[in-house]
């Protein structure tokens, strides 16, 4: 076929690559996309409408299933914004138990991102290998919620379980495996194949990032130190000493850069939580208590995500249900602008730049 | 430590003195007029340096017969947090449609702001999909989360196509599905030859 014909091309929804049900139109040319434009939606779940018809506990369960390699920082993100409404401080353990389990459930999805993003540049071995540590996070975390994905356990005002006995040395252990293996990970990955399909591919400039929405890892990969952990801490995290990577290339292997590096800093965030890990109770109001009726008003609270700042903007009207909870979860803020990155790019690219971008389907749909 | 997002109370006094009546305060948050949304909003993005649009909601307010658009922007380099809202006036039904630009007849209006935060270009679809919100001046105002046929706008607070879960006009639905969609399986080339060679027999 002759090359200067613009043929229109459609990928996805049911691709292997595109980490979900994300359905491009692409208008190519030769290799080369011209155009594209995105269509999302194949995972709606109405989950802002169903928050208007469940009492406040009953919408904890479903706030996991939005971003369902995560689940525990939507959790927390919708706890944090009813303990703000009605000014409820939690227990000093409880914040630092929720700190812990959000830092692993950081690396559990960093893993994900890594892992799969080597699948999708043909490294099948870092699939396996990230795929194999996360499994021992899991089981950790299962030892502490009851379940491996989707936990529901933070309460309003504390949690619905404390750490086991001799929880916290097995963690610790965890992580002086994990740290070690990690360099070597890091070390594997980055070969010349690696480069030859990321170095230079998906640029975004520093404007542009922040013009369009970018959030998170992303973000940061296109030079802006921005981290909610630090611009707007929450919990215990202004207690806590790390770092924020930040890379300025704003190409993929930037972003692949900056999420490995944070595996680093938040190992380094659960050791120092297990080390400041203080007495006291850590329970929760009784699961009772959501059904009777919350303090009207509205609240707009944001927290780190793995991929990046999210925020519910919570408005209560006196009864025991919210009357409307809308979430901004950064995979859906990330997805409205891969169209506009892959012009010009081959179509072999785009599974590299969406894999750079670790987008979750369920969180861009709700 | 309950998170706390300091708020840029001078920069809403600043909007008041420079506004005049477009602008009222209510606690933290500024009421603007919705006609003047698009221009506070270039003002605070190019003069005041809030440069990130946190969030883009929409509330319907049955009760109050109105419906709210709330805007979050946040200041990366202040570090402070700015809450606009505009209220409008609402529709009375949802029926009223939709993706195509000549039947958009809603009384539901409000001034784009795509083109000064391109951020929120899929926000804005999102409330218009899901609330009946015509944002004027956006590129491409279509449906995002739902089909295209879908009749009404589930998180208007009246909307009842929550149960029984579909429902589809059949016949709008007809009308509308005029372009055919192609969908391609196994070689790209070969089908598109084909298709090509039917479509010139045809003729």
């Amino acid at each position: 076929m002759a090359s200067e014909k613009i043929v229109e091309l459609n990928m996805g929804p049911q691709h292997p690559s595109t980490h979900g049900v994300l359905r491009l139109m692409l208008k190519i040319k030769g290799d080369t996309i011209m155009d594209s434009t995105a269509h999302i939606g194949y995972l709606h779940r109405c989950i802002e409408k169903l928050h208007e018809k469940r009492h406040y506990m009953w919408c904890i369960p479903l706030t996991n299933r939005m971003d369902y390699v995560a689940a525990l920082h939507s959790e927390h993100l919708f706890v944090q914004a009813v303990e703000k409404l009605m000014n409820i401080e939690p227990s000093e353990r409880s914040q630092y138990v929720r700190v812990i389990l959000l830092e692993l459930q950081r690396i559990a999805s960093h893993l994900v991102a890594i892992g799969s993003y080597g699948l999708d540049l043909g490294q099948m071995t870092t699939w396996f290998w990230c795929f194999k540590e996360r499994e021992i996070i899991l089981t950790l975390m299962e030892e502490v919620t009851g379940g491996r994905l989707f936990h529901n356990e933070v309460r309003l005002g504390g949690l619905k379980n404390d750490l086991p006995k001799g929880w916290t040395e097995k963690c610790l252990s965890m992580l002086t495996y994990l740290d070690k293996k990690w360099k070597d990970y890091g070390k594997f990955i980055e070969n010349e194949l690696f480069f030859k399909r990321t170095k230079g591919i998906g640029v975004v400039s520093k404007k542009d990032a922040m013009d369009w929405g970018m959030h998170g890892p992303s973000l940061r990969g296109s030079g802006w130190n921005l981290d909610v952990r630090r611009y707007a801490p929450y919990s215990v995290y202004d207690k806590l000493d790390f770092d924020v990577p930040v890379k300025d290339e704003g190409d993929s292997l930037a972003r692949y850069r900056v999420r490995w590096e944070e595996v680093v800093q938040s190992i380094r965030i659960v050791r120092q939580a297990i080390k400041n890990l203080p007495q006291g109770p850590t329970e929760g109001l009784r699961s009772l208590y959501f059904t009777k009726p919350v303090t009207p008003g509205e609240v707009y609270v944001i927290n780190e995500q793995a991929k990046g700042e999210a925020g519910v903007y919570l408005v209560s009207d006196g009864t025991s249900k919210p009357y409307r909870a809308k979430y901004k979860t950064p995979s859906f803020c990330n997805t409205a602008l891969l169209p506009k990155i892959i012009v010009g790019h081959k179509i072999a690219d785009i599974v590299a730049i969406i894999g750079s971008l670790d987008p979750v389907f369920g969180e861009v749909d709700r | 430590m309950i998170q706390n997002l300091s708020i840029a109370k001078d920069v809403v006094e600043e909007l008041k003195e420079k506004f005049g009546d477009v602008i009222q305060s209510e606690g933290d948050v500024a009421v603007v007029n919705e006609d003047f949304i698009a221009k506070v909003c270039k003002y605070l993005k190019n003069e005041k340096g809030f440069d990130h649009l946190s969030n883009l909601s929409a509330v319907d307010l049955i009760k109050q017969n109105m419906m709210c658009v709330v805007y979050h922007l946040w200041s990366t380099e202040k570090k402070q947090l700015i809450i606009l809202k505009a209220f409008l006036p609402r529709d009375p039904t949802d029926k009223h449609v939709c993706h195509e630009d000549d039947v958009c007849d809603g009384v539901q209006r409000l001034p784009s702001i795509s083109k000064i935060y391109p951020a929120a270009d899929w926000h804005e679809r999102e409330a218009f999909d899901l609330f009946g919100i015509i944002f004027e001046g956006h590129p491409n105002m279509k449906r995002l989360l739902l089909k295209e046929d879908w009749i009404g706008h589930p998180l208007r607070k009246d909307d009842e196509s929550g149960v029984p879960a579909y429902q589809i006009d059949w016949k709008l639905a007809m009308m509308r599905s005029n372009d055919k969609f192609v969908l391609n399986m196994g070689s790209i080339n070969q089908k598109l030859e084909k298709m090509k060679e039917e479509k010139e027999d045809g003729k």
